[in-house]
C-alpha cells in the first residue's frame, strides 16, 4: 500500500490570501469576522462574516478569470499556491495520472443569484453563462481544465463535511495507485442563499462565533478555499521535496437522526472518528489534537464534545481540541479543507492554533480547547472533523511524516 | 511505478434494485419501458411553457407516480428528488430482502434488519437536486429581501438532500456521500460506494441517485444545450438532433458478494469495476475526442479483469447529441475493433432521456439483461454509421445471453465514468 504525502498546501480565508498569512493569523488568534460587503445584508439579522481578506485573484489571463465564478477564482488561487509549494509543474505531469477531489456547497451560486436578479429585473437579457456556474461540479471542472487534469475529477457535496470527505477520497486515489498526484480540498464563497438561509435557521451569532464557550449563540459564516497536493510518499522522497504531513485515512458516517440537527450524543460523529482511526490503522492514543467541526452552535459543540469523549474515553481530557471557526468563520463546503490545511501546518510546525474567543467554560463542553494562545507542542497525529446537514459526518487523519517510504 | 502489493479486491454484489422513471415507479415498469423500444418522452405539463419555447417534450416522471410508495408526511415535506429517492431506495432495500417499512422521521424501528441498516450507507449522484428550493427561496428574497428565506426550505437546497433523507427515513447510519459530476454523477457514486465497502466502512451501500428536472433547468437548457427540438433522442443515429432531458431515481444495494450469498440474497450482478476520468473539453460541451473515452472504458475493463472479447453488451452513454455519440462510437471502434464478433451496443437515452441518474438506470438495466437475457434497443435509432466491432441494437429488443456488460456514462463538461457489471455464476 502506498503512503500519501502532502507536498504542498494553499489557502485563502478571511485572515489572508496566502496560507502563510492565514496560518499566522490563526496562530495569533486573530478574528477575521467583519461586516460583509459582497452584497447588501442590511435586511438580515446578521451583517458579519469571514469574507475573504482580499478578492481572489489567481495568476491567470484576465479574460480567463472573468469567465470564472468567485469560487472558481479562489480555488484556482489556492491550487496555484499549493502547486508552487509542492514544486510540481502541471505542464510536466501525465494528465491521466492526476486527480482532483473537491468539496463544495456553493460553487457559482452567487453568480447564479446575480443572473436571477438581473433576469427578474427585466432591464436586459441576462447572460446565461453566469447561471450555468450554478452546477456544483463547475469549480472542479474549471480547475481540471486550467491545470490539465484528466484522471478522476470528483466534486463531493455532503454539505459542511464535503471537503473532509474529498481529501479522504484524494488520499484513497493515491493509496490505491489510481492516481500519482491528487489535488484535494474545497472552496466555498458567500452567497445570499447560504447567508440568509443560516440566518433563517437562527444558527448565526450576530457578533462572532465562540466555539465551545458557554456564551456561544451560533456560527459565523466564512469564505474559504484550501487545496492540498497529495502524492505517493516514495515519489515525493525521490523528488527530494519537503513532505509537510501524511494523510493516513478518513472515516464517514451518517447520524440518520435529523435533517439539520446533530445527534445529541454525537453518535455519528464518534463513529466517523473511530472509522477514520480504524482505516488509518492508528491507535487513538497517538492523537494529540482534534481540529473540531466546532461551529459554535448550541447543538454542535456539546454533541462533538460527547463524541470526543466516546472516542478517547479516559484520555479525552488530554487531547487538544482546536476550533478555528471563531477566526475565519464556517466555510461550509471548504471548512474541512481549511481545517485540514491547519492540521497539516500543525504537525509540520509543532504548534496548535487556539480556539480564539473561548473564555467561559460550559459544563457540557469540558475538554481542553486550547484557550488563549497557540500551543507549541510536538504533534504526532491530528483528526480533522466535518459534520453537515443530512447528518453527514467525516473525519480525516493527518500525521507528521516519519522516516521511510 | 509501483502500484503496491496485489490483493484480490473484495467482490461486490448487487442484491437489490429500485427505480422511478418516466415509465412509472418500479423496476418492472422501467425494464418493460426500455425493452419496448419506445420513447418515454411526453409533452411537458408540470409547468407552463412559454409559447416561444421550441422544446416541449421531456422524459419526466408523471405526477403521483410515487404517492403509494412514500409516506404522506414525506410527500408533503420533502423536495421532489428526495421523494423519488425514497421510493426507489425502498424498492431496492425490499428487493434485497431487507424490510423497508418506512418508519417515522424520528425513532429507530425495532426490526431484525436494524443492525444491517445501521451499517449501511448511501452514495448518490445528482445534477439538479436542490434547484427548486433554491429558486423558491430566491423568489422570497425578491419579494421580501434577505429575511424572506424559509428555514423549512433551506436544508433542501443542498444536492446531498436526497441521500440524507434516504438515510434518515430508512435509518441507514453508514457513510453518506453525494457526488456531482453532471450526467456522470450517478455512475460516479458507484466508485465511492465500492471504495467504502472495500475499506470495510459499511456492510452495504445504497447507491444511485435522484434527479428533479425543472423549469429553471429547462429554461437554461432550451437556450444553450443541444436539446432535441422534436423531443426524440436518437442515439448514434445519423439523423439525431439532440438529447431529451430525463429525471427520476435509481438505487441499487451493493454489498460484499460473500455477505450477500451468506444471507441468501438474490445476486443480480457483480459490480466488477468503476473507472473515472476527465476529458478536456469546454465547461458545458460534450466530450468530442474519442481517446479519453476509449481510455476510461479500457481502464474499467482492465480493473474488472475482463477482455474486450468477453463483453456481451455495451450500455452506451450516447444521448443523441452530435459530438458525444460520434466520439463514443469511434472510441468503441478502438476498444472493440479487433473482436471476431461485434459487440451489441445500445443506449437507453432514447427511452428515458438524459440526466445525472442515467448511470444508475444503466446499472439496473444491466442487472435485468443479465437476469432475463433481453438486450434493450436504442429507442429512436434507425440509421447508424459503421464502426469496427460494433453492432448497434435497433428496433426490437434482442434475446442473447448476457454475462458481462460495459456501462458508459459521460457528462457535459468532461466527466467520464465506465463500469463493468458481470453475472455471478
Amino acid at each position: 500500500m502506498r503512503r500519501v504525502a502532502v507536498t504542498g498546501a494553499g489557502a485563502l480565508t478571511a485572515l489572508g490570501s496566502t496560507l502563510p498569512e492565514t496560518w499566522q493569523g490563526l496562530l495569533e488568534g486573530r478574528c477575521g469576522i467583519r461586516p460583509v460587503t459582497l452584497f447588501d445584508t442590511s435586511a438580515c439579522r446578521v451583517q458579519t462574516g469571514g469574507q475573504f481578506a482580499r478578492e481572489p485573484g489567481p495568476a491567470l489571463p484576465s479574460r480567463t478569470a472573468r469567465r470564472m465564478s468567485r469560487t472558481d477564482r479562489a480555488a484556482a488561487q489556492a491550487a496555484q499556491e499549493a502547486l508552487r509549494d509542492s514544486g510540481l509543474d502541471p505542464r510536466a505531469w501525465e494528465p491521466a495520472r492526476v486527480g482532483l477531489f473537491l468539496g463544495a456547497s456553493t460553487s457559482g451560486l452567487f453568480e447564479a443569484e446575480n443572473w436571477w436578479i438581473e433576469q427578474r429585473s427585466g432591464r436586459r437579457a441576462a447572460r446565461l453563462s453566469g447561471a450555468l456556474n450554478y452546477f456544483l461540479n463547475a469549480t472542479a471542472d474549471r480547475l481540471a481544465g486550467l491545470f490539465g487534469i484528466e484522471g478522476p475529477v470528483v466534486t463531493i457535496a455532503t454539505a459542511c463535511s464535503s471537503s473532509v470527505a474529498a481529501i479522504g477520497a484524494g488520499g484513497d486515489a493515491i493509496r490505491s495507485g489510481r492516481c500519482d498526484i491528487a489535488l484535494a480540498g474545497g472552496a466555498d464563497t458567500f452567497a445570499r442563499l447560504t447567508f440568509a438561509g443560516f440566518t433563517s435557521l437562527r444558527a448565526i451569532d450576530p457578533e462572532r462565533c465562540r466555539p465551545f464557550d458557554a456564551r456561544r449563540k451560533g456560527l459565523s459564516l466564512g469564505e474559504g478555499a484550501a487545496i492540498l497536493v497529495l502524492e505517493d510518499l516514495r515519489t515525493a522522497r525521490r523528488r527530494g521535496v519537503r513532505v509537510l504531513a501524511e494523510i493516513l485515512g478518513y472515516g464517514l458516517s451518517c447520524d440518520a437522526w435529523h435533517t439539520t440537527a446533530p445527534h445529541p450524543e454525537g453518535d455519528g460523529a464518534a463513529r466517523a472518528m473511530l472509522d477514520a482511526l480504524r482505516r488509518s490503522r492508528v491507535d487513538a492514543s497517538r492523537v494529540g489534537c482534534v481540529f473540531a467541526h466546532g461551529t459554535g452552535t448550541p447543538a454542535n459543540d456539546p454533541a462533538e464534545t460527547a463524541a470526543i469523549h466516546a472516542v478517547f474515553e479516559s484520555r479525552a481530557g488530554d487531547v487538544a481540541v482546536s476550533g478555528i471557526k471563531s477566526m475565519i468563520g464556517h466555510c461550509l463546503g471548504a471548512a474541512g479543507a481549511v481545517g485540514a490545511v491547519a492540521a497539516v501546518m500543525s504537525v509540520a510546525d509543532g504548534v496548535i492554533p487556539p480556539t480564539a474567543g473561548w473564555e467561559v467554560r460550559d459544563p457540557q463542553c469540558d475538554l481542553d480547547y486550547v484557550p488563549g494562545s497557540a500551543r507549541v507542542t510536538a504533534l504526532d497525529v491530528a483528526l480533522v472533523n466535518g459534520f453537515g446537514f443530512g447528518g453527514t459526518n467525516a473525519s480525516l487523519v493527518v500525521a507528521r511524516c516519519e522516516g521511510g517510504e | 511505478m509501483s502500484r503496491g502489493a496485489v490483493v484480490p479486491p473484495m467482490r461486490l454484489a448487487i442484491s437489490g434494485i429500485g427505480a422511478v422513471s418516466c415509465f412509472g415507479a418500479g423496476v418492472a415498469a422501467f425494464g418493460e419501458g426500455v425493452e419496448s423500444g419506445e420513447s418515454g418522452a411526453a409533452p411537458i405539463e408540470r409547468w407552463s411553457l412559454p409559447p416561444e419555447c421550441r422544446i416541449r417534450l421531456a422524459a419526466l416522471v408523471a405526477d403521483g407516480s410515487v404517492s403509494q410508495r412514500v409516506p404522506a408526511e414525506a410527500l408533503r415535506r420533502l423536495d421532489r428528488a428526495s421523494r423519488f429517492a425514497l421510493a426507489a431506495g425502498r424498492e431496492a432495500l425490499e428487493s434485497a430482502g431487507l424490510s423497508a417499512d418506512i418508519p417515522g422521521a424520528v425513532g429507530l424501528p425495532a426490526d431484525s434488519d436494524r443492525d444491517l441498516r445501521r451499517r449501511t450507507g448511501v452514495a448518490a449522484g445528482t445534477n439538479s437536486a436542490g434547484m427548486i428550493p433554491v429558486r423558491d427561496i430566491f423568489e422570497g428574497f425578491l419579494r421580501e429581501g434577505l429575511v424572506g428565506a424559509s428555514p423549512n426550505l433551506f436544508p433542501f437546497t443542498l444536492p446531498g438532500t436526497a441521500a440524507g433523507q434516504v438515510a434518515l427515513y430508512f435509518k441507514l447510519a453508514g457513510p453518506n456521500l453525494t457526488v456531482c459530476r453532471k450526467e456522470a454523477s450517478g455512475l460516479s457514486a458507484f466508485a465511492a460506494a465500492a471504495d467504502t465497502l472495500r475499506a470495510g466502512s459499511a456492510q452495504a451501500m445504497l447507491t444511485g441517485g435522484a434527479e428533479d428536472y425543472n423549469e429553471i433547468l429547462h429554461e437554461a437548457y432550451a437556450r444553450v444545450a443541444e436539446l432535441s427540438a422534436e423531443g426524440r433522442a436518437r442515439p448514434f443515429d445519423s439523423g439525431r438532433n439532440g438529447f431529451v432531458p430525463g429525471e427520476g431515481a435509481f438505487f441499487v444495494l451493493i454489498e460484499p458478494l460473500e455477505l450477500a450469498q451468506g444471507r441468501g440474497a438474490v445476486v443480480r450482478g457483480e459490480l466488477a469495476s468503476v473507472a473515472l476520468r476527465q476529458a478536456p473539453c469546454g465547461l458545458h460541451d460534450w466530450p468530442s475526442d474519442p481517446a479519453p473515452l476509449a481510455a476510461v472504458m479500457e481502464e474499467a475493463l482492465r480493473e474488472a479483469g475482463a477482455g474486450a472479447d468477453e463483453v456481451d453488451w455495451v450500455c452506451a452513454s450516447a444521448n443523441g447529441t452530435r459530438e458525444l455519440d460520434d466520439a463514443e462510437a469511434a472510441a468503441l471502434g478502438r476498444v472493440f475493433g479487433r473482436r471476431r464478433r461485434p459487440v451489441a451496443v445500445s443506449s437507453l437515452k432514447g427511452a428515458i432521456g438524459e440526466s445525472g441518474v442515467s448511470g444508475p438506470a444503466q446499472v439496473i438495466a444491466s442487472c435485468r439483461a443479465i437476469g432475463t437475457g433481453v438486450v434493450p434497443p436504442s429507442a429512436g435509432t434507425a440509421e447508424t454509421g459503421s464502426f469496427p466491432g460494433v453492432d448497434f441494437v435497433r428496433g426490437p429488443s434482442r434475446l442473447a445471453p448476457v454475462t458481462t456488460v460495459l456501462i458508459n456514462s459521460f457528462g457535459s463538461g468532461g466527466a467520464l465514468a465506465s463500469a463493468v457489471i458481470r453475472r455471478v455464476l
